[in-house]
């Protein structure tokens, strides 16, 4: 932001104003840089692999031969078998299924509850802002994990109580993302002029306010993905997330880990499989944080 | 840095940690249905259910319960394990040397090599150094750091018996053999934290680099051993010491499951099993405990401001 800063004469070199929307632009510079792209497919991908996973599954992911446990890479087993002889690749190709909505839950949840108190935080300010702001603060300090845990304690094992554990966890940051950028656009004059001539408040919020969070609300939620992802497989791993016969790549990773001296390189797979995806997710963001960040700079 | 800058900091701490005293102590009363009942299992006796009502106060008011519960905390109890009946305090700081000297361990190698890593790639922007560290930075944040731990016990220590795969050592086994034991899961551990770093440093150098002060250091001569150390560390360091704050309680909770992958009884393992056995003193004991090592990070943090920038000295 403060690069532009210099005392070169300046000179317009920007491209003639387009009369493309935001939208398009975002998504044209998104396309256009490769590493991207590469994420963009790739992420397209596994959706398309996820919904059609029993159609392309080269076999049934829970079907068990004990006779084949362990069974090195071959062409019937891709990725060899676990120690049930279960299809490697196939419980794989399964699993994308939990890595791409068990993220979604715990987004969405933060997202629900960060984004309206953020807004209020933001534009009322006063007491509200105050507490809430503290509150956060008590959040941001507890080790993600650790009070994740804690709420996992409470609810239960499994899945979605896992997820939405992990989305009051992340609430504090969407809180801080959404009040900082509202409590900007609310000093614009646009803002008081949209107030002079009567809009109201819901108006206001609705046109002027969230468009300008959704950008930066966009990056923090693109970058929680990948975190969500991560935490699940540790917790998956822990056995406190999914719970058999469901896998998870953290679940898949627990059973290498208890296997790893029978079959060492079965951590492989679904390792790589969390890492291809939470960086996908992170490049993802960071290219729209970068996107924007040239569209705010000019 | 002057007193009075530090006692509203001090403050802000206290409020921090009496937020997470409530939290934590409403752990308890958010389970569903009758928490004494659920601490006692299923196939308790009613007996064995009033017997832990009573040795948690809960058959009391809550804001009673609440009072006794802070005075007892505030004097260092915290109750007992419901399952080996030992003081949780005991209990935490048996499991605690371990967990903080990896961790600090962790804190070292990922300062000692993304610092470095990112502000060189910074210096050099654009160059082949600058690129490797960027890519090798997004990689490592996007690893899981107990899949890296499996991975380095793999390599370092089952494929080649270089050294132990599982366990832990207290330093006064000797620091060598505390060393060979905390390597692999501190590196794990702190992988990821010194991706975070490398970014960090890398962009607050490009942005120290771009700033007119920079320039006219050099139209006044400065060589550039000075113009680095003077100009663009001392100012990249603030921020990349605030993501330093922040991390403090991403390594503590990276350490749960890493505590597992390595075989070291450390607070990750205590707090595992707690949850496993619906132990609430034991997880609180951690949460707080947790949260009090992390709000003492954030005011070394704050103290470092003071000393890294003047300009918040006399605020």
């Amino acid at each position: 932001m403060t690069a532009e800063a210099t005392a070169e004469p300046v000179v317009d070199r920007r491209p003639a104003p387009s009369e493309r929307s935001p939208r398009r632009k975002l998504l044209r510079g998104m396309i256009r840089r490769p590493s991207s792209l590469v994420a963009i497919v790739f992420v397209l991908v596994l959706v398309v692999l996820a919904v059609l996973a029993p159609w392309v599954a080269p076999q049934d992911p829970t079907a068990q031969d004990l006779a084949a446990a362990f069974a090195p890479y071959s062409a019937e087993h891709l990725l060899g078998t676990d120690d049930l002889g279960r299809d490697v690749a196939s419980r794989l190709l399964y699993a994308i299924r939990i890595a791409l909505l068990a993220p979604l839950i715990s987004v969405g949840v933060a997202l629900v509850l960060g984004v309206p108190s953020g807004l209020w935080a933001g534009l009322r300010r006063g007491y509200v802002d105050a507490v809430l702001s503290r509150i956060t603060d008590a959040l941001l300090s507890l080790p993600g994990l650790a009070f994740a845990l804690a709420i996992v304690a409470v609810v239960g094992p499994g899945l979605v109580n896992v997820m939405v554990a992990l989305g009051i966890v992340f609430m504090p940051s969407v809180f801080r993302v959404v009040r900082g950028a509202a409590m900007a656009v609310a000093q614009e004059p646009y803002v008081d002029s949209a107030r002079a001539i009567g809009c109201s408040t819901h108006r206001i919020l609705w046109v002027h306010i969230l468009p300008n969070v959704a950008a930066p609300l966009l990056v923090q939620a693109t970058i929680l993905m990948g975190v969500a992802l991560l935490a699940e497989a540790g917790l998956s791993f822990l056995g406190l997330g999914v719970q058999p016969p469901e896998s998870s790549w953290g679940s898949m990773l627990r059973t290498a880990y208890d296997n790893q001296f029978e079959a060492p390189l079965s951590v492989l797979p679904p390792g790589i499989a969390v890492v291809l995806t939470v960086l996908a997710f992170n490049v993802i963001g960071d290219t729209i944080r970068d996107v924007m960040a040239a569209r705010w700079q000019r | 840095m002057k007193v009075a800058s530090i006692v509203p900091r001090l403050l802000g701490g206290l409020v921090v940690l009496w937020l997470v005293s409530v939290l934590t102590f409403a752990l308890i009363h958010l389970v569903p249905g009758d928490p004494a009942q659920v601490f006692a299992g299923d196939a308790a006796t009613p007996e064995r259910v009033e017997e832990i009502r009573a040795q948690l106060g809960l058959d009391q008011p809550l804001l009673v319960q609440y009072g006794t519960w802070l005075g007892r905390v505030l004097q260092g109890d915290l109750g007992v394990s419901l399952f080996t009946g030992e003081p949780v305090v005991d209990a935490v700081l048996r499991a605690a040397p371990a967990t903080l000297s990896i961790t600090l361990l962790a804190l070292i190698i990922a300062v000692g090599i993304g610092v470095p890593a990112g502000v060189i790639a910074g210096l050099r922007q654009g160059t082949w150094i600058d690129r490797v560290v960027s890519m090798l930075a997004t990689v490592g944040i996007a690893m899981p750091g107990f899949w890296v731990g499996m991975l380095l016990v793999l390599v370092f220590a089952l494929a080649n018996p270089w050294l132990p795969a599982t366990g832990y050592a207290p330093l006064s086994d000797g620091v060598g053999t505390w060393f060979e034991h905390a390597i692999l899961p501190a590196t794990a551990l702190g992988l990821a934290t010194g991706a975070e770093l490398a970014r960090h440093a890398r962009g607050c150098v490009t942005d120290v680099l771009s700033r007119p002060y920079i320039r006219t250091a050099r139209a006044r001569g400065c060589g550039p051993f000075w113009l680095i150390r003077k100009h663009v560390l001392r100012n990249a360091a603030i921020p990349v010491v605030t993501v330093l704050g922040l991390q403090a309680g991403r390594l503590l909770g990276g350490s749960i499951v890493i505590e597992l992958v390595a075989g070291v009884q450390g607070l990750g393992t205590l707090t595992i099993n707690s949850i496993l056995q619906r132990d609430f003193p034991i997880l609180q004991g951690y949460v707080l405990f947790a949260a009090a090592i992390v709000v003492v990070a954030n005011l070394t943090v704050d103290a470092m401001y003071g000393w890294l920038n003047p300009k918040v000295r006399t605020a």
